[in-house]
């Protein structure tokens, strides 16, 4: 099982996206300006600023040409897992529904939040131990989820909305405290948090390691299963 | 639906093979036309297809709380301003264009982000 993480021009959590995702199975770097998947099985879009954000958070590197690639493999069933600004490129290039606004706040939040497990039945949840919040740090200025009403019901009633903060914690203004959510065909899973920053308690919390761990066991289960 | 405004790009924008060619296509009219005339005739001939002024606007879509626009109605309230109200605060994006029929979609693909902005295309009228 191998893990692809890109590495955009600003991205600046893909080492930490590359160790953590090392912790349980390989892990390679994929370079932005490549249209070359390596052979990986998932693909983590790490966080960062990448292409400085210019225009609108992810606007541009949803347009890089690995990220051709990615929507390829996406569409194709591939596991993608967007963190932070990874998660606002996905939401640009379409491979997620809504989008992410400034803070309510305007400011740029930097901080350990708890998270509910909304939906524990996703390839990227199912190791998660149950019943229990994660602690998982957020560090985004770019982090308020926004999807029109009647798309926000649609994911309610499907159950696409996988991560909450925990009410009281919402660090951003995110309509109904969504802080992560998953593609129609749940292959695909966004969130603000920073699950590679939670891997080892020597920082405190290592309640993000489960989402590397369900990633894998998903996709051994899938590679094991013969589909 | 929505992600309709989000087609899987093929190319960047702006370097589409369709403006290439059309941009060629031009050129060649272009010398055409001109024939053989002296250099002077070229260049006030080349200046037929140049690039028109565009100017597009983003703004927050409707109903989209909009923080800044907030926090600047706060701030024009505090100078005393009186009577200031639905600040909104978007994007003013200046550019030249050869083809200004391409702008929508420049601006549907990236621009702006029709979920949450509107645009507003203006072209410079001036010749």
């Amino acid at each position: 099982m191998k893990f692809g993480v890109i590495v955009f021009p600003g991205s600046c959590d893909d080492v930490d996206a590359q160790l953590a995702c090392a912790r349980v199975a390989d892990a390679v770097p994929l370079w932005h300006a490549d249209h070359d998947l390596q052979g990986v099985d998932a693909v983590v879009v790490p966080g960062g600023f990448s292409y400085g954000d210019y225009l609108r958070a992810g606007a541009i590197a949803r347009f890089a040409p690995i990220m051709t690639e990615v929507i390829d493999f996406a569409r194709e069933g591939g596991y993608v897992m967007g963190i932070c600004n990874g998660f606002q490129v996905c939401c640009e290039a379409g491979l997620l529904p809504g989008a992410l606004l400034t803070n309510v706040s305007l400011r740029f939040v930097c901080r350990q939040v708890s998270l509910d497990v909304a939906n524990a039945d996703t390839p990227f949840t199912r190791a998660l131990p149950a019943g229990r919040p994660l602690s998982v740090p957020v560090k985004h200025m770019v982090g308020r989820y926004y999807a029109p009403a009647d798309q926000l019901d649609r994911l309610e009633s499907s159950a696409q909305v996988v991560l909450r903060y925990t009410a009281g914690q919402n660090p951003n203004g995110s309509l109904h405290d969504i802080a992560g959510v998953i593609n129609e065909q749940g292959n695909v899973f966004g969130l603000m948090p920073h699950p590679e920053h939670a891997v080892d308690p020597l920082t405190g919390s290592a309640d993000g390691l489960g989402l590397f761990v369900s990633l894998r066991d998903s996709v051994s289960g899938l590679v094991g299963g013969g589909r | 639906m929505r992600f309709a405004c989000h087609p899987t790009p093929q190319r960047r924008p702006g370097r589409s093979r369709r403006s290439r060619i059309t941009r060629a296509a031009q050129v060649r009219l272009e010398s055409v036309r001109v024939g053989v005339a002296r250099t002077a005739a070229t260049a006030a001939a080349r200046s037929s297809i140049q690039a028109v002024k565009a100017r597009v606007l983003v703004r927050p879509k409707a109903g989209i709380l909009d923080p800044q626009g907030a926090a600047a109605e706060r701030a024009l309230g505090a100078l005393g301003f009186a009577g200031v109200s639905e600040v909104r605060i978007g994007r003013l994006i200046e550019l030249e264009v050869t083809d200004p029929a391409t702008l929508p979609e420049m601006c549907e693909r990236l621009l702006a982000n029709p979920l949450i902005e509107d645009y507003e295309v203006l072209l410079d009228s001036a010749p």
